[in-house]
């Protein structure tokens, strides 16, 4: 497994552990995710790249960012 | 060319509640993990997570993967058909330059590869993205992909092999 693919699942598994919770507290907003803690949320990617970046907390490698919300959608794609 | 096993990932959803009716179940949904790579250079442009979609004439790179990954920074191609259909009506599509798609195999130490010579990206209009109807939306690993494999789909899982 590549280390881009082994950090990107490591970071899933936790987010769909955790959902529930940080649905509670981030419903509707994008976060960032890095080792087991969000590292930074806001409203948009756009704007959580400006965040990641202000405040300094790039870590070495990219994190893993997702949309996170309470609504349940079926897709019809 | 051998068939390669690629891993896939079986997410579980949470059924839709609505007001004096129960519950409608909702499907397991099955995604695949994949390495985004330069053709040219071999340079790493992101992970992402596709929606494996037989539906799905193109595989298809969601507005949320291409704003995360940067990728309408990079040189897009515009195309034929120019247009990605849905439910929810025609969104414009681009295309990407070649880059080749990486999947862990569970079986072997190398991941096995997919080239991709015209990987779509849906590139809404400024109104559409203003509607912020793509927010959530998934990649989607569409036929273009599937046809170079053999895939085993029962109501417990999605077994794909990749020739190549």
């Amino acid at each position: 497994m590549t280390t881009a693919i082994r950090r990107y699942i490591t970071d899933r598994d936790w987010i769909d552990e955790h959902y529930g919770a940080l649905a509670d507290r981030y419903d509707g907003r994008y976060i960032a995710v890095s080792d087991g803690r969000v590292v930074a949320d806001a409203l948009s990617i756009a704007a959580l790249k400006i965040e990641l970046n202000r405040t300094a907390l790039v870590p070495p490698e990219p994190p893993t960012i997702v949309y996170i919300t309470k609504d349940s959608t079926a897709f019809l794609l | 060319m051998p068939y390669r096993a690629i891993c896939v990932r079986r997410v579980k959803v949470k059924a839709i509640s609505c007001d004096g009716f129960r519950p409608t179940p909702i499907p397991d949904r099955f995604f695949v993990v994949a390495e985004l790579r330069h053709s040219s250079t071999n340079e790493l442009v992101g992970v992402i997570d596709f929606l494996l979609d037989t539906g799905a004439d193109r595989t298809t790179i969601s507005v949320d993967d291409a704003e995360r990954l940067g990728i309408y920074d990079l040189p897009l191609i515009g195309g034929c058909p120019p247009q990605a259909r849905g439910i929810g009506g025609d969104t414009p599509l681009r295309y990407l330059q070649p880059v080749v798609l990486l999947f862990h195999s569970p079986e072997e130490q190398e991941p096995a590869s997919w080239s991709a010579k015209n990987l779509a990206v849906l590139s809404p209009t400024p109104a559409q993205r203003q509607a912020g109807a793509f927010r959530g939306c998934f990649s989607l690993l569409g036929r273009d992909f599937l046809e170079h494999c053999h895939l085993d789909i029962s109501k417990e899982e999605i077994r794909l092999h990749l020739n190549g």
